[in-house]
């Protein structure tokens, strides 16, 4: 098996399954992992025991361990590729799409389409769990769409607005 | 006196469980009530009978005075035990229930109206000449009497719902530009939480400590204290981490404020379990809050340094009977802590995080509670709040309880949401939280989850178990892993 780029959290790591071990960036471990049930893994590290699990938040896949969650990105070269066409389209265009951070209910729309916004302005209030949260800008241009109406319900990771 | 013998829990989640309980422990039957979503929740699995609300908002069920009334009438029970939040702390909701015929186990209902209402509450202590955090007595009216005031007492000022506490529609203001804007927030949060969106304004004083006081009264004018609960520990207005005694407590402060409580007790003629809350300053001045006329959702820490269930003197006194205890007969009894484990992104402001719960194992062994309204399989869902669980620890001191609470903390395991546990894991090591300075500001100055490094051997963890998990998902050469474009705008899209 060929080396396999993993990006976890801020941590780059090459891994490598050899007959004599568990190489990661060019290291030998000797490595002990049980799996307990789905997702849920037993890991002894040259005795050291870890309890992990993998969970998939928003299509993405997640290690949790010690109850700390940290998103694991596997990289190929087209990946690579991909990643640096993604990054000069968008700085060709300078768009920015806002997300919703959360699933909740579009309760008002502040600022409008075509009106010029700063830094920090609040552009809609999404209510999730009672409490209001405002989603504001962290850039400042033209709101280009507003991808939601007041009153309509989103998933974590629904488009909100683009800025240009 | 009229025994009780079967209770309606108008509520859900962990103290729906808690309630039930105590209420198993003295003979008591129980009956829980479940929107949709909680159907197979715990609290409906554990009572003796359970009934459906038919809906899922809050408001279409946990908050429907006439759905839970019908099913009481139904289910004959003879009192009803509201829980914390929802109606909890509704006058019209307590009156309901009497006027029902059935005993409402909480305070008489022009308690909870006169208290209720922060206002009255701040009218009533100023005329007892009690010291209350400057600012309105009455609720505000429109922009320009709110800013009249804020004025006169100077910004940075707090925005506070008339109809509730928990947070919920609690903002702070800095400058007059943002009054508006915060105003309208606040207001329209808190009509959601409490169908009320009465707000008043209070001066926002800079490092205080909140420390509240519980107190029990009953029937007979018989009204003792328990003692203080540190909750300084708070995200937006909200705590999650609480503990008796305060570490700044002195027996003399104590007396103090527990003489004061009393006599907020015996001036609003209360009856039943209340907490009245206050901020302290840096020389221990203590400011006036507010009462919560209910149970708190921090009271089991009371309940491990005093040795007393205070949701079974809730249900004795509503029998009334008289309190078992006289002010002498309390003591307290090493330290207790509590953690909230809720579904929030630690890492992410606290934001929510909804999902199923795939995985639950929650801490055991010596010293240990664990209060809980999940179990796996259990869907968090934006419907209602976000806490899953309270962890609980008694310890011979302070230390011991930090320790205990390390250790507990650590072995607490779940998966399908985040949770607040990494947090409160950096609560427990953090060193103003250790020498007990740490104010209420303590998340805002201090907390940083990124300054935690992930050690290298988790990061070896991680990427074994990675190839073993793909490979069983048959996605080793698939795409679970590719570039998502999200961590675009995780983090741009942020939360305020």
């Amino acid at each position: 098996m060929s080396n396999i780029i993993l990006h976890i959290a801020d941590h780059r790591v090459a891994i490598e399954d050899r007959e004599e071990g568990l190489s990661v960036d060019g290291k030998l471990h000797d490595v002990n992992i049980h799996k307990v049930t789905e997702g849920e893994y037993s890991i002894l590290i040259e005795g050291k025991s870890y309890h992990l699990f993998f969970h998939t938040w928003n299509t993405c896949l997640h290690a949790v361990i010690d109850n700390r969650v940290f998103e694991i990105k596997r990289h190929s070269l087209r990946d690579q590729l991909a990643e640096r066409f993604l990054k000069t389209a968008d700085d060709h265009s300078k768009a920015v799409t806002f997300r919703a951070p959360m699933p909740g209910l579009v309760t008002k729309i502040i600022r409008q389409v075509d009106l010029q916004v700063h830094e920090g302005e609040g552009i809609l209030v999404v209510e999730a769990m009672k409490m209001e949260n405002e989603i504001k800008t962290s850039k400042s241009g033209i709101i280009k769409k507003i991808f939601v109406r007041e009153k309509q319900a989103v998933e974590k990771g629904d488009p909100l607005f683009t800025i240009e | 006196m009229k025994k009780i013998k079967k209770i309606l829990i108008a509520n859900r989640g962990e103290i729906a469980v808690r309630i039930q309980r105590s209420a198993k422990e003295m003979g008591i039957e129980t009956v829980a009530i479940f929107s949709d979503p909680d159907r197979t929740a715990p609290h409906v699995l554990y009572c003796d009978q359970s009934f459906p609300l038919n809906g899922v908002t809050s408001a279409e069920t946990y908050l429907d005075i006439q759905k839970i009334l019908e099913i009481a009438k139904k289910a004959r029970v003879d009192a009803i035990h509201p829980g914390y939040g929802f109606l909890s702390e509704k006058e019209q909701f307590a009156s309901a229930v009497n006027d029902a015929g059935l005993i409402f186990i909480g305070p008489k209902p022009e308690t909870i109206g006169l208290l209720g209402s922060k206002t009255s509450a701040r009218e009533l202590l100023a005329k007892h000449k009690i010291p209350i955090v400057p600012g309105t007595t009455s609720p505000i009216k429109n922009l320009g009497d709110a800013l009249k005031v804020a004025q006169s007492i100077g910004f940075p000022i707090l925005i506070k719902a008339a109809g509730g506490g928990g947070g919920k529609g609690m903002r702070r203001v800095d400058t007059e530009s943002d009054l508006g804007n915060t105003i309208e927030r606040a207001r329209n949060e808190a009509r959601k939480a409490f169908g009320d969106d009465r707000i008043y304004i209070e001066k926002f004083i800079a490092n205080p400590k909140h420390i509240e006081i519980q107190v029990l009264a009953d029937t007979h004018g018989n009204i003792i204290h328990l003692g203080e609960r540190e909750c300084s520990v708070q995200r937006r207005h909200q705590k999650v981490v609480e503990e008796s005694p305060s570490p700044v407590m002195t027996e003399e402060l104590r007396n103090k404020m527990g003489a004061t409580a009393v006599m907020i007790a015996k001036a609003a003629g209360y009856v039943n379990a209340g907490t009245v809350e206050f901020l302290v300053d840096d020389r221990k001045n203590f400011y006036f809050l507010e009462v919560n006329t209910r149970v708190q959702v921090e009271h089991p820490v009371t309940e491990m340094v005093y040795g007393i269930d205070i949701v079974k003197e809730q249900i004795r006194i509503a029998q009334g009977e008289k309190l078992s205890l006289a002010q002498n007969d309390v003591r307290p009894n090493g330290h207790a802590i509590e953690c909230r484990i809720s579904a929030e992104e630690t890492d992410n402001d606290f934001l929510p995080s909804t999902g199923k719960i795939t995985h639950f194992f929650p801490s055991e062994g010596p010293g240990v509670r664990h209060d809980s309204g999940a179990r796996v399989g259990t869907e968090i869902t934006m419907h209602y709040d976000p806490m899953i669980a309270k962890l609980i620890v008694h310890g011979r001191d302070r230390k011991e309880a930090i320790e205990k609470m390390s250790r507990a903390l650590d072995e607490y395991k779940i998966n399908g949401v985040k949770t607040t546990i990494p947090f409160c894991q950096f609560v427990m090591m953090h060193e103003e939280f250790i020498n007990g300075t740490y104010t209420i500001n303590f998340v805002e100055k201090n907390f940083r989850l990124s300054s935690v490094p992930l050690p290298h051997d988790a990061v070896v963890a991680i990427a074994s178990s990675y190839l073993k998990h793909s490979a069983g998902n048959g996605t080793a050469s698939g795409t679970n892993g590719m570039v998502s474009k999200t961590s675009k705008w995780k983090s741009s899209a942020f939360y305020e």
